[in-house]
This record gives C-alpha cells, structure tokens and sequence, in this order.
C-alpha cells in the first residue's frame, strides 16, 4: 500500500523532468539560491545533500515568524515543544529529535556557530534580517559535528553589505501585536568597513488564560538587538562580527490538560487501600523491612494528635488537588476552551543573553597542487546574564506540577527568592573552528578543519518543583529543591574533520563527483556534583558527592557520488554516518551489578540516500523539482533498561539496547506558470519503526506492553503543503499586489516520548490535522518605497498540540500545548537606500 | 563515667521540654578520650578476625558524625552464611558503651535506628550495631525451611557471630581493653535477647528484653495464636471486627474496670481482675458503629480465650485491656485478605496472620494454607507443629535456666505491655517465675534481673501507657550495669512529657519509630519491679503525677 502510494508520486515527476531536459535545456526562471550545506557557498541545486532553503524574501512572503512554522516549509522536518515553555524548541529530522532524555539529534547553527539546546539565544531565536534559514536533512556529521544523525538548522543573519540602506517593517495586529523590525545598512569605508545594525522588538497579548489566577500566558515581550561590522581592509582578508543581545520578559506558556491518570497512586486517599494515605497517614509498622509508616508519622513520632491532625489536613489536599483535576478535565473533555487552562501561580520567562561570533577569511592564494588555498576562522562566545522561569503544566489551580527555575529559596518555611549569581561569562561557553578550503581549478575541492567547543557551567541552584498542592512539603507552606545537590560541569568537544570532492569528468563520466569526508569527534566531560544545603539566607555548596568524568571518541563520515547529467538535473547516491554521544549511568555507576555499565556508548544512524534536483521547463511551465529517498539504520539507540540485582531488586540504566529503520521520501516541486502564477508542492513520507527494543513498559492500567510497540516520535507518515502565489497583473506605476495562499495537511503526530504508558489512551497524539495561511502583498505601494500587506496565519483557527508534557506516569496528569490560534494584522514596510530598489 | 540517673531529675527535664534533646546530650555526655582510628576499609578489616568481611566504611555526618561499617561475618558449619552487620561508631564523644539493636519480628534487613527505644543511640555517644540474622526474607519466615544454616543463624548463630565481631572491632578502633555492652530489642528483638540470655550470656553486660512473646511451651506458639485468631475472622459472615467496633468496645470495658484497681484513670493496669460481657453492647435491631453483633461477640469472646486444643489451652487470650490494639492481629480491613507480603498488604490483612502463616509454610510446606489447612482440634497436627518447630531449630522450647548472665556478672530487665495481645505479659510473667524457680529462688533472679509490667502498653508500645518506658529502663540498666545500683521505682510519661533519649538534639524528632505512640492527655506511670505493683494514693485529681503513686508489694 504504502509503496504503491509511493510509485505513484515520484514517477509523474521524474518522467516529467526527464522529458524536460531531453527535449529542451530548461531556461530557469527560478532564481538560484546559495546555500552553505558544504561550508563554502554552492547553489542549492549542485549540491548532492537534501536542503531546504528558505531566502530572507520567502520567509516574509510565507509569514514565517518562528521554529515552529519551518514545519509547513521543510518537507521531513516537524518542531515540538521541547519543554514546558514554547522557546525550547524541539526539530525533528527525519525521525530524530530530542527524545527520551537525549540531545537533540538536529543541530542548530546561527551565523557558523552551534547553539546549545538551551541559552535564550538559540531557542528562542527571532527570524528577522536573515539572509537565509537552511535545513539539512540526513546526518551531517562530517562539517557539522556530532549529535546531527537528523540534519542541521542554519540560521544566516543579513551581514553587512557596501551599500548604503535599510528598512523598517513594522507589524500591527489582532492580540495586541505590535512588532518592528529595523535594519540599517552604513558603508563606512568604500568596500572596507560597513556595519549593520538591526533590531527586532515584539510585543503580543497571550492567547490562553488561566481561569485561576486570570493570568495572561502565551504573551510575547521580547527584543533582538545586533550589530554587524565587515572589515575588509585588504583583498584577501575580510574580518566579520556579530554582536547579539537578546531579551525576554514574558509570560509563560499555557498549557492545558489532557488526560489525568484516575489509577495514579498518589491520588488515592482510602485509608488501607491508597498510595496516598499510605504515604501521609500510614503508621509504622514493628516488622524490619515494612516499619516506615507515611510522612505524618514520620515528622509527629511521638504526637499522636499531631499525626491524626496532619494526617486529615494533608489527606484533605490532595483530595482537593485530584477533585479540581477532575473537574478542569471535565470542562476540557466538555468541549470547553483549549485556551484556557488553571494555575497556581503567576508565571514567567525571564533571559537576557548576550553572544559574540566572528569569522575571518583569509585568501592566501595558489599553492602548488592544493589549489587556491583559504583560511577561516569562525569564534564564537554567548553568555547568559539573566535566565529565571515560573512556569507550570497548567492542569490545576493547586500547586501541582509549578516548576521554578533560576531562584534560590531563602528563610524558613523557605520561599523563593532570587539568585544573585547566576551570570555566565562569555568564557564559559566558547566554540572555535578553523578550517583550510582548497580549490584546485574549479573542478575538485577540499577542506581541513578543527572544531572545538567548551561549555563550562558553574554551580546553580536545583530547579523548585510544586507538587500534590504541598500535601508532601514540611511545613506545608515550606517550598523545596527538586533534589540537594547541585553541578558545576565541563563540557568539551573536538573535531577534526576532512572532506575533499573529485571531479571525475576526465577520468570515467562527464559530469560525475565523488566527495568522502570524514570526522573524530573527541568529547569529554567532568561533571561535579556537590551538596546542597539550603539555609535561611539561600544555599551554600557543601561537599563534592559525586565526581563524574567521561570521555569518548568517535567517527562519522560521509561518501557521495553525484552526476550532473546536464546544467540543469543533478543526481546523487549518498551514504552517512552520524552518531549521538553516550553518556555515564548515574545511578548504576558503583552497584557493580552484573550486566549494569557505568557508561553507554553512541547511537549512530547510518543512512542511504538517492536524490535528484532538477530545473525543467514543460511547455510554458518552468519549474524545479528536488526529490530524496532515504533508509536510515538507527542502531545502537539510547533507551533506559531495567537490570536486576541479585538481591532481588532493580536499577534502572541506560544501555545501547534499541535499533530502528526509518524509511522516507521528501520532495519539493516549484512551479512557475507564468508570469501572474507560482505554484509550490511539498511532500513527505515518512515511515519509521522500532526493530529492535527489548523489555517491557508497564502501563498505568498496569498492563505490560512491549517496547517495541512505542511510537516513532515527531514522524507523520505524511506531511504536504501546497502554496500559490498569484501576481496582479497592473500597472508598475502602482506598485505590485501578490496574492499567496498555503495548504498543509499532515497526519497523526505522537509529541510524548511516555505514551506507551497510558495506551491504549493517546496522550501526546495530535490527529491528523490543516492549516491554511493567506498573504497580500503591495509592494512599492502607489510607487513608494512602502510595502503594505496584510496576513491571516491560521485562517482557519484550527487546533492542534505543539507539545505534550509527558507527567502522566509522574503526577498523574498529562497537559498539552496548542498551537498558535487565528493571528491577522497589517504590515507596513519603508525601505531606503540600497534596499529602496528590492 | 558519669552518672546516669534521669529519674531524679524530672522536674530539670521537664522545665526544659522545649528543648529536652539538648539537656539530655548534656546528661549523656562524656568526653572521650579514646582516640578513633581511621574509618576505611582496609583499617577496618584490620581490626577484624578472619570471618569478618569489610565491604564498606564510609565517615557519615548524620545523625552525628560518625564511623558507618557494613559488613558480615561467614558462618559455617552449617553454611556458609553470609550474616550481614552495620557498626555505627561515633567520631567525638564516644561514650564508651556499645548497643545492639534488636530486630523485630523475622529480622531479614539490617536496622539503622534502634528500634525499642526508637532513635539512633549514636545520638548520645554509643556505638551502635545491629543485624539482618543471616537472611533478608521480609516478613517472613520462608527461609528456614530453605537453609539450615540461615536457621540457625536467625535463631541465634547469626546475632553472637556479628555482636563478637562488632565488639572487637569497637574496641579496637577506640583502642580499649573493654566497654559496656547493651542490648535492647522487643517483640522479635526481644526473643533474640532471650536467645542471648540462655545461650550467649557473656556477650553483653546488660540486656534489655521486652514482649519476646513466649507461651506455655516456650516455643512458637504466639503464630499459632496467629492463625487462630485468622480463622475466628473467617469463622462465620461478619466475624471480623473492625477497628471502630474494637475501640467503641474498649470504652466500655474501660469504663466497668477502670475502677477496679483503685484509680480512674482511663487505665486497666491488671486486665486479669476484669471481665466484661459483651453481650451488653448486642445490637438490638439492626448492626450499628455503637454496638456489637453476635458474631462479633463471639469473635471477641473466642480471642479472650485464646487458642485450646485437645489438651487444652494452647496460649493466654488476647488481654481485655486496650482492645483496639487487637486491629494489628486481627486486620484493619475485613477479609478476604491480600495475601502478598508487602507494606500495604499488612496493613490491610491481619499482619500477624500474614507472618504466623509463613511459619506454617516453613513447618508444613509452601502450599500450607493456615487459614484453612490447620485444625486446632486435630492433636497430631499440633504435635506435627511441634515436632516440625524442633526439626527446623526454631519456635522450640525456650531454656529457663539463665545462669549464665548471673555468672557472667549481667544484668537484665525484663519487660512486657500489660495489654500486649501479641506478646503476652502474663506468659512472661510465668518465664520468670519458672527461670526463678530454676536458679533456685525469686531472690538468686532478683540479685541481676528486673521484671516490668508496663500498662496500658500495646505490642512494645502504642496503646494508652507510657512513651518513653523502654527509654527509661535503659537508663536503669546502664545505672545497675554501671553504678551497681538496683533498679526500683522508675517514672514513665506519656504526652509530651515523655524524655525520649534518642531524639535529635537539633530537631527534637526520633527516626526509626516502629510503634506509634500511646494516646492520651500527658501524665507520669510509676513503674515498680514485679511482684510489686504501682498503688495510687488517692489524692483527687493526681493521677497524672507520679508523686501520687508508690510501689507496694502485693
């Protein structure tokens, strides 16, 4: 079924491009675009690698504002939420992503530099004054480092250009939006020095209200400032700069509840029967083994009235806590509003960040048989001056799931207070890369280059975690960290990595290209974890606990055949190595229990890919079709495993246990009808499956399912989007109108890396669901150098979850995150200078 | 060594409570001047003989810093067994005492805190050791019927192997020639006192030995009166009495008999003087929370007698005393029970049963159900019971003849809740009398042992008597092992009078607590040495102080 499907779709398409170029050399008129996927700049369509680029054009024609719109655009990619606040954002590639507990297996760059999973910067990137985003599809180990066994994100800021010019666009719309984005271009010095500096400031009602508190969630209070200087003193040295500062002072994100777990013992208060009485009101028992009785026992010892008294209170809380859940769970499954939720307390995001990146290009010249030889220099440093969240999982109007990070916890009951150190500086997390490109006639090319990233984080206080509305806390009103201890940690990585291209043309096929690369990766960690003691004026660090050192190497690499068969139609047999580091097992690490390891190796993902791009004309049509086909071996995969202890017990490790298969095909077509008429197809398949996972998970309904029956997380077997652009036919005195429309449609999503815990429910599963976006566009407004448009995102107002807290097996409740409701508004544009002409 | 006599100091303690802990670290206090040794365990296995094995020994801050030993001895013949031990050894101010923890029950896991008196003795300077006796089967006594060594080691093996390797190492690491031993357990840590008295005499200076539950054959038939208190709640539809029926009934009885023993005080102090008919409190018409139905009466009826045989009685009833300590025995929800041993299944199902059926199943095979499988009319079941308890080593015929500790210069106090109705205080009772009559007369016992009815006591506490009663006659003991001098009247609380000696002195709070503790307004017991017994004066109103009390003999 699915092949048939399959057949059906390419074949249309690559009968229709072969026509295209044996029958007429195809007069583009779709313009190039360059992208980087190779560390130098090459034309998307020469390039034997699957990329997605989206130009800084696309992105405002589309209303591509953040991560989580890429999913309408790249075919295979779809974007989580990553955690409990919509800035984590989690990319899936081609089945990879970030899931249980992993990092990601997408890497992001932004102006050559990785980011971090976390630090403001990154995640919550604003897509403003790019040159370009491009997305990588398959591992990218080679040029890109390790943990990208999905692809790579690249995000290209505008650098600064010679000519003098600039724009502010400005944004006003429903939900109180008001944004303006501003970009100034100055030569300073004819073709030496120019400097850009562009701002981004965000302002937006939120759309999800807790019914609770009336707090406001899902705002956007953000600014972007940067600054960009090219130096450029001698032909052959360019020396470019970015300075980025980033802020945020916003709500937090809603969530709202999906399911609650009526079998989550805790819940359950029945004297003799239930966990939670146990918990709070058991007495102890005279027997060695089974004495610990529930926690009022154990804080009223010798108090019989203290503990009865505690016993009823503290039962009373939690029975209150699993009442409103019941009731908020009602109102959801009642039909009420998915944008409204309950919370305890008022939220959060608070960052500040700060980053530094420069390159040099130095262009040393011929040098013998290496070519015309280049040197680059890509550094970079990011600090975080200020990152505090209250944020919680929105399911109840009791303390339950409230989760505090950045604070410290002063006085006694203790309460939260701010923590005065937890700056970074910009040498606490620093990347550097050099690399020599050599290009040797036009025809053949390689590159030689060192990576090296270190990120040092000192000593933070634990996260604060809120649960069963205090009924644990002594006293109850006492607020506690999640766990006493807290790391200071190193984190290095090094690569060395090659890669060269022969032109084969001479040798046995006109037109055929061989690349093979190669990459060790080097990391080590020493992570230290000391005591934590919490005291009326905040905590002090106590002992070391727990020295933590791990190292590891590892290879990835890559080997591509590529024939250009004529200028326009390229194909490309591609093989991939890609691995995600191991780790060290905590837990395990001393118990010297038969089968437990102190450390587990990478995951790689090995993959084939065929593709082809090609540009055709058929008849009047003009178009371009890029098309991949890929099978991925994912081996060695990261999960959890229980091991028993010969005492009868179990740990809980993580081991190399797992393999999986993922099958897909990705295309994207472009087609332009005529001068009035564009037209674009994108469409994914995907098809991934556990083939190995040994053991079993047990349900909440206590039934035992087997691992492998876990979804494939962040893959919809199909994705599709269709977008036209229709031009005005007018007159040029008057400007230019555009119209656009987009359609997606995707099917059925697993977000919740735990679902298999509460099958057969479906939490964490979005339904098949669609989306529509419609632009108008008026450029050069009545010959100005105004732009007007005006924009519906999600015409529709259609529903569906962005992100799945999975806490079902934890607390006993699960929440969702929902995507953005109907946003429309007008954009206004000025455009001066060089850009006045665009 | 300083003088450790709290009795004389009440009112001290008293105006203190709101930091008793810290004057009780002052009184208990004695500066060390032994030198501790390293805390590894390569300086540890040099201290200890060849059958000791260190696996760890690790410098922990809580409760008070200290030395933190785990190992076990490898016991052979028949074995080998490993009998795993943990040694706690103060840093600073050791006081020159060792104390070893007895475990309740089946032992099976290595305690952490002292179990009777609750809290960690490290607290007050001692060094404290304790055993899992050689297996770790919870709650159960499967494993005697799996290993004869692991029997013999939890019988009594297990607990003299690892008190001779802990003391040697104690006295090593402080580098003294000797020290005061102690050791305190009840119920399950009160047999293996027993085991030490009739067995191992010269391993400790003072033995502290409370509810070992022992019956007329001196053996295990405290899990026979397990079983048949089981059946009596499957005997007939609505046999089982519930926890509120049990404390609704223990008004009542209360209320006739409080009187009986000259003074209103909510306390029966000697349950064989009262009897009650239920059939007062029969349900007229329909059953309700403020009467009894008939096959409730005669569920209660059939416990106060206890379990008979063909020969007769097998063991004393339950005490008419504090009846709502009966739920442990009896279980807190109604049959059908779980029969799963966890921590919630024994709550839920009657414990007693629960842990007395394992021993059936050790005696009589796996499959052995008590509840149904036993008849206590069938004569050559109870001989096969019997028979199997001397084949196995264990619930035999307990020795009377304690000699030994008297040889060895020891020290005991023997010690029971009047209102025990696992443990029966009148079967031990009956012990000393005959241990008496084996040394050749009362006054041959009263020269090195103590015998105290505690009252309103439950099994090794709970119930409506005092809190700190083991607690205090701890502090006798070690003044009779110490001092020479010859524990008499000791002044027990309840409420927030009582002195618990192991408490946190930071937090005032006890870790370990096994036994809630006894309900009632606060007030001062005064216990007397048996025969004596505790005569109030009448005063009106006094009942609470134990000025208002004094020991008479009888």
């Amino acid at each position: 079924m699915k092949r048939q499907l399959l057949s059906t779709l390419i074949l249309p398409i690559t009968l229709t491009t072969s026509t295209a170029f044996f029958s007429a050399p195809a007069m583009s008129q779709i313009e190039e675009i360059i992208v980087t996927a190779r560390k130098r700049e090459e034309s998307l369509q020469s390039v034997p690698i699957s990329v997605t680029a989206i130009d800084t054009d696309s992105l405002r024609e589309k209303s591509i504002e953040n991560p989580y719109d890429l999913t309408l655009h790249v075919p295979g990619m779809t974007v989580r939420q990553g955690s409990a606040t919509r800035t984590a954002v989690d990319y899936f590639i081609r089945g990879q992503g970030a899931t249980f507990g992993s990092a990601s297996g997408v890497v992001v760059y932004y102006g050559e530099v990785p980011l971090k999973g976390v630090g403001l910067a990154g995640s919550n990137l604003q897509l403003f004054d790019l040159e370009s985003v491009q997305v990588l599809k398959g591992p990218q180990g080679t040029l890109f480092g390790r943990s990208s066994t999905g692809g790579a994100v690249l995000f290209a800021p505008q650098k600064p250009t010679d000519e003098f010019g600039g724009y502010v666009d400005t944004k006003v719309g429903n939900l109180g939006t008001q944004e303006v984005s501003a970009a100034l271009n100055l030569p300073l010095w004819e073709d030496k020095l120019s400097v850009r500096g562009a701002i981004n400031i965000q302002r937006r009602d939120g759309f999800t209200e807790s019914q609770s508190t009336g707090q406001d969630q899902d705002d956007r209070h953000r600014e972007t400032y940067r600054l960009g200087i090219n130096f450029k003193p001698v032909e052959w040295l360019e020396n470019y700069t970015l300075l980025q500062h980033n802020n945020v002072d916003e709500g937090p994100t809603g969530a709202v509840l999906a399911s609650v777990n009526d079998n989550f013992a805790l819940f359950n208060t029945t004297p003799l029967q239930g966990a939670g009485w146990f918990g709070i009101a058991a007495p102890p028992l005279p027997f060695p083994g089974l004495e610990n009785g529930g926690l009022c026992w154990a804080i009223n010892p010798g108090n019989l009235a203290g503990y009865q008294s505690c016993s009823t209170q503290r039962l009373g809380l939690i029975d209150q806590l699993k009442n409103d859940l019941d009731t908020e769970l009602a109102r959801v499954e009642g039909g009420g509003s998915i944008r409204k939720n309950l919370t305890a307390i008022d939220g959060a995001v608070k960052g500040r960040s700060q980053q530094i990146i420069n390159t040099t290009t130095i262009d040393i010249g011929k040098m013998s048989f290496l070519g015309d030889v280049s040197l680059k220099t890509i550094l970079g440093v990011n600090r975080i001056t200020r990152s505090t969240s209250i944020r919680e999982f929105g399911a109840t109007q009791y303390s339950h799931g409230v989760v505090i990070n950045g604070y410290d916890l002063v006085g006694f009951p203790q309460q939260i207070a701010p923590f005065g150190n937890q700056k970074t500086s910009f040498g606490d997390d620093f990347t550097q890369e050099y690399q020599i490109l050599g290009d040797i006639n036009g025809k053949h090319s390689w590159i030689l280059g060192y990576f090296n990233e270190e990120v040092e984080s000192a000593y933070n206080p634990p996260p604060v975690f809120l649960t069963f509305n205090n009924a644990f806390q002594v006293p109850i009103g006492n607020t506690t960290f999640l766990f006493p201890s807290t790391s200071a940690s190193v984190n290095e990585q090094t690569g060395i990595f090659g890669q060269f291209t022969v032109d084969l043309s001479d040798m046995l096929l006109d037109g055929l290209k061989f690349t093979a690369g190669y990459r060790r990766t080097e990391s080590k960690n020493t992570q230290e974890t000391y005591q934590l003691i919490p005291g009326p004026n905040g905590f002090t660090v106590g002992p070391l606990i727990n020295p933590l050192k791990f190292s590891e190497s590892a290879p990835s690499w890559t080997a591509t055949l590529d024939y250009q068969i004529n200028p326009d139609v390229l194909v490309y047999l591609a093989h991939r190595r890609g691995f995600k580091p191991g780790g060290i097992n905590g837990t395990s690490a001393a118990a010297g229990i038969p089968g437990s390891r102190d450390t587990y190796d990478p995951e790689t993902l090995d993959d084939i890919e065929v593709g082809i791009k090609a540009d055709w004309q058929l008849g009047s049509v003009s178009g371009r079709s890029n098309v991949a086909f890929y099978n991925s071996w994912y081996e060695d995969v990261q999960r959890s495993e229980v091991v028993p202890t010969p005492s009868g017990g179990v740990i809980t490790q993580i081991n190399n246990t797992a393999a999986a298969e993922i099958t897909g095909v990705e295309m994207e077509h472009q087609f332009v009808f005529n001068e009035q008429v564009q037209m674009f197809i994108n469409y994914t398949w995907t098809d991934a499956r556990y083939t190995k996972w040994p053991g079993f998970t047990e349900t909440i309904d206590g039934v035992m399912l087997p691992n492998t029956k876990s979804p494939f997380i962040g893959t919809p077997e199909h994705q599709a989007t269709i977008g036209v652009r229709y031009i005005v036919p007018m007159d040029q005195a008057y400007g230019s109108l555009s119209l656009y429309g987009e359609y997606y449609r995707q099917s059925g999503v697993w977000l919740d890396d735990e679902s298999l815990v509460s099958f057969p429910r479906r939490t964490g599963y979005q339904e098949s669901y669609d989306n529509v976006n419609l632009r108008i566009d008026w450029t050069n407004a009545m010959g100005s150098s105004f732009d007007a448009s005006l924009y519906v995102r999600n015409a529709m107002d259609d529903e569906w979850i962005v992100g799945s807290n999975s806490l079902i097996d934890a607390l006993g409740f699960q929440t969702n995150t929902w995507n953005e409701p109907r946003t429309y508004g007008l954009q206004l544009r000025y455009r001066f200078g060089a850009d006045e002409q665009k | 060594m300083n003088l450790l006599n709290f009795t004389e100091k009440p009112r001290l303690v008293r105006q203190y409570l709101a930091a008793p802990a810290v004057i009780l670290g002052a009184l208990f206090l004695a500066p060390a001047s032994h030198a501790a040794s390293d805390c590894s365990i390569v300086a540890i296995q040099a201290m200890a003989s060849a059958d000791t094995t260190i696996s760890a020994a690790d410098s922990v801050a809580e409760p008070a810093p200290h030395c933190r030993i785990d190992g076990y001895v490898t016991t052979t013949n028949p074995g080998p067994n490993q009998v795993n031990f943990r040694l706690q050894l103060p840093d600073k101010n050791w006081n020159g005492r060792y104390y070893f923890i007895g475990v309740g029950a089946t032992g099976g896991a290595v305690p952490t805190d002292s179990q009777i008196p609750a809290g960690n003795p490290i607290l007050q300077g001692f060094a404290v050791a304790g055993t899992d006796t050689g297996h770790q089967s919870i709650a159960s006594w499967s494993f005697l019927a799996e290993s004869k060594a692991k029997a013999l080691d939890h019988t009594h093996r297990g607990a003299h192997v690892t008190a001779v390797a802990t003391q040697q190492i104690t006295k090593q690491y402080y580098d003294v020639d000797s020290m005061y031993r102690y050791h305190s357990g009840c119920s399950g840590g009160g047999r293996m006192g027993m085991e030490i008295i009739t067995r191992h005499p010269e391993d400790y200076d003072g033995v502290l030995l409370g509810a070992p539950g022992i019956g007329p054959k001196r053996g295990a038939e405290t899990m026979l009166a397990f079983i048949y208190a089981a059946q009596q709640m499957h005997r007939e539809p609505g046999a089982w009495v519930s926890p509120a029926k049990l404390a609704m009934a223990e008004n009542h009885v209360t209320q006739a008999c409080d009187a009986l023993d000259g003074a209103t005080d909510g306390i029966i102090w000697e349950h064989e003087v009262c009897s009650y008919d239920f059939k007062q409190l029969q349900c007229q018409s329909a059953d309700g929370p403020d009467c009894l139905t008939a096959p409730e009466i005669r569920t209660i009826d059939a416990l106060l007698r206890g379990p008979h045989g063909p020969q007769g009685r097998i063991k004393s009833g339950f005490p008419i005393s504090n009846m709502s300590s009966w739920s442990l025995f009896l279980g807190q929800g109604a049959p059908p029970w779980p029969e799963t041993i966890t921590r919630e299944n024994f709550h839920q199902a009657s414990a007693g049963y629960m842990i007395g059926n394992t021993l059936a199943q050790a005696y009589f095979g796996k499959d052995f159900k008590g509840l149904t499988d036993f008849d206590f009319n069938n004569q050559e079941q109870l001989d096969a019971w019997w028979a199997a308890a001397e084949e196995l080593g264990y619930g035999y015929s307990m020795s009377t003849d304690i000699s030994g500790v008297s040889k060895a210069g020891g020290k005991i106090i023997f010690w029971n809740g009047v209102s025990d109705p696992c443990c029966i205080d009148k079967e031990l009772v009956k012990y000393y009398n005959d241990a008496g009559a084996t040394l050749g007369g009362m006054d041959k016992m009263a020269a090195f042992t103590r015998f105290y009815r505690i009252p309103g006591m439950a099994h090794c506490g709970a119930g409506t008597g005092p809190q700190d009663a083991p607690d205090k006659m701890l502090n006798a003991l070690i003044d009779w092992v110490e001092n020479g001098k010859p524990p008499a009247e000791i002044v027990t609380h309840r409420g927030d009078r009582a002195e618990l000696s192991f408490s946190d002195p930071d937090t005032g709070t006890v870790s370990g607590v096994v036994v809630p503790p006894s309900a009632g307004s606060p007030r001062d017991f005064l216990l007397c040495p048996y025969p004596q017994k505790s005569v109030f004066n009448g005063k009106k109103g006094g009942e609470a102080d134990a000025e208002n009390w004094s020991c008479q003999s009888s």
